[in-house]
């Protein structure tokens, strides 16, 4: 009993954990230029990061060793650093998003700008990383931010063209008045909130700290093959209810209170309050996911001492880039650049960086030094090549995408 | 290590003369890079840039305008909380604001571009004085006028929009 409650709480963090402010932000302004044209990268997205995904709780469970540890063994200094370089600096930029995305949250609650709530935040989440233990943390945020499940319910309630939607759906591309290149920078913008860097090396340095072995390859599965996907449906009510609102009225969203307002039409006061507790539960989840992995990969790279399991003290170094992580993530912040616009920046940067990330895994999953008997069959090959090539894509198309459409603005 | 950088290439070139060669052109294109994107800021706005610039303008105020309707209908039914009005309201006026201040920044470099001006200033006007209007209502129905005259002041900017496009 004890073991699958174990399973059904990995998956159930796994949902709610699923989705950060990237999310938030690229399904709710696609969902509401777009309507629902921009469905299927939602689902590649989903399908790219559960393939990955697996690949390095594998990693970690066969190995016990995290996925950064190896890479850095298995390729070298050299291309380990430009992989560090690229993930932690987006990493951090993210860590910056998410904390903006916290202030924001609280300010939809409470009316204080969001300026004033992010010292705040960043102390907090400071010493809940440094007292809260690791499970406490993921399951309190990962099951809080459940709550965006509220705009599932309310995509019921706002009895929206469900013809109009449908066809969206089955005709990508561009409505009238959008061309095609905003639409694949928003494409992009998405993709890359599906598959941010942070969340591999996040999920694989987790799996070290809660000491998976080759027996617990069918939690690391369950979580990611049912928690991924269903944490997707969270991402996709958001754009759909974005949709269902937003898109006839010829709108774009571009704050907060925007994403939030299809939870309050639909449900009324409760949904609202229930969509503001899981844009919170899901930015800081999210912040404290971020500035572990900052912690995680650096320390992995030097070959420090890391991780929450062990004593502060025990592991200085690990929780000095931690700490510097969020001061860093704060003072971006604080020059009062808007945080969703940070957040589209944030998930263009990733776009660029997803290669450096995914590439080395790739190579390490297929290492039978590591992996013996679990090394790649050829569906993961399959599925990780062909999206290697689409993230490739991805990363070329990026900047030249913001720089023509203007980030978007078209 | 040593020996490696004084051995040449079959062209000729010693690993040390490549990597300079490599700089240069990193350099090079990141001096293109420089002069385009300073080009791009500097040149004097013409007509079409003028034109884009304004159907922005019009699209943001647009989004604000509705997105003020929306609220003020959501708080008329009793489906929002206090708090959630201020800042949505403020975060509207933000975009309506912040697109005045874009159209304020550029002049019309001809006449055609003084028209489309003329035409587009009084709904920017007017979207900020309506906002403030339902933002600060005193009771339901001020509000209600409020929201009745955004609702067709947002349809007028859709109207621009579409005319403009």
């Amino acid at each position: 009993v004890k073991r699958w409650f174990a399973v059904a709480l990995g998956i159930l963090t796994a949902i709610g954990g699923f989705v950060d402010i990237g999310d938030i932000v690229a399904n709710a302004e696609a969902g509401a230029r777009f309507g629902l044209a921009h469905a299927w990268v939602l689902l590649v997205g989903v399908i790219g990061i559960c393939g990955y995904a697996e690949m390095s709780g594998r990693v970690t469970a066969v190995s016990a060793r995290p996925v950064f540890d190896l890479v850095r063994e298995r390729l070298g200094a050299r291309v380990a650093l430009a992989n560090l370089a690229g993930s932690v600096l987006v990493t951090v930029l993210t860590l910056g998003a998410e904390l903006g995305g916290v202030g924001l949250a609280l300010q939809l609650a409470t009316s204080v700008n969001y300026l004033l709530w992010i010292p705040v935040v960043g102390f907090v989440l400071w010493v809940a990383l440094w007292r809260v233990k690791f499970d406490t943390l993921e399951n309190l945020f990962g099951v809080g931010g459940l709550a965006l499940v509220v705009f599932v319910v309310a995509y019921f309630k706002l009895h929206a063209d469900t013809g109009a939607l449908w066809h969206q759906a089955s005709h990508p591309g561009p409505p009238q008045g959008e061309d095609w290149g905003t639409y694949w920078f928003f494409a992009v913008a998405l993709f890359a909130s599906a598959l941010t860097p942070y969340e591999v090396f996040f999920f694989s340095s987790g799996g070290v700290e809660e000491r998976w072995t080759s027996k617990d390859l069918m939690i690391s599965r369950f979580n990611v093959f049912i928690g991924f996907p269903l944490g997707g449906l969270l991402a996709f009510g958001l754009m759909a209810t974005s949709a269902a609102v937003f898109h006839p009225l010829s709108t774009s969203v571009d704050s907060l209170s925007q994403v939030a307002m299809p939870a309050a039409i639909g449900l009324g006061k409760l949904g609202l309050a229930a969509a503001i507790l899981g844009f919170f539960a899901a930015t800081f989840g999210a912040a404290m996911e971020t500035g572990l992995s900052a912690g995680y990969t650096v320390a992995q790279y030097f070959g420090w001492a890391w991780g929450k399991l062990r004593k502060p003290n025990e592991a200085a170094r690990f929780h000095t880039v931690l700490i510097v992580s969020i001061l860093v993530g704060m003072a971006v912040l604080m020059t009062t650049i808007d945080p969703i616009q940070l957040t589209e920046y944030t998930l263009i940067f990733s776009a660029v960086a997803l290669p450096l990330t995914y590439l080395p895994i790739l190579i390490v999953a297929n290492d039978r030094g590591y992996l013996g008997r679990r090394v790649n069959g050829w569906l993961a090959n399959a599925v990780g090549v062909t999206y290697l090539v689409i993230v490739l894509a991805a990363a070329v198309a990026a900047i030249p995408l913001m720089i023509i459409t203007r980030n978007g603005g078209g | 290590m040593r020996r490696t950088r004084l051995i040449a290439n079959r062209a000729g070139y010693t690993p040390v003369v490549r990597r300079y060669g490599r700089l240069v052109v990193v350099l090079a294109a990141l001096l293109l890079l420089w002069a385009g994107l300073a080009y791009d800021v500097t040149r004097p706005t013409d007509y079409s840039a003028y034109h884009r610039t304004v159907v922005q303008v019009a699209e943001s105020a647009h989004d604000g305008v509705r997105t003020g309707w929306l609220i003020g209908r959501e708080q008329l039914a009793d489906r929002v909380f206090g708090t959630f009005v201020t800042v949505a309201f403020d975060d509207a006026t933000k975009a309506v604001s912040g697109a005045s201040k874009e159209f304020a920044a550029e002049a019309p470099p001809d006449e055609a571009s003084t028209r489309l001006r003329d035409e587009l200033s009084p709904l920017l006007e007017s979207a900020v004085r309506l906002l403030a209007d339902a933002s600060e209502a005193a009771d339901d129905n001020a509000l209600r006028t409020a929201v009745d005259e955004l609702g067709k002041l947002a349809d007028q900017l859709d109207a621009f929009v579409e005319a403009n496009q």
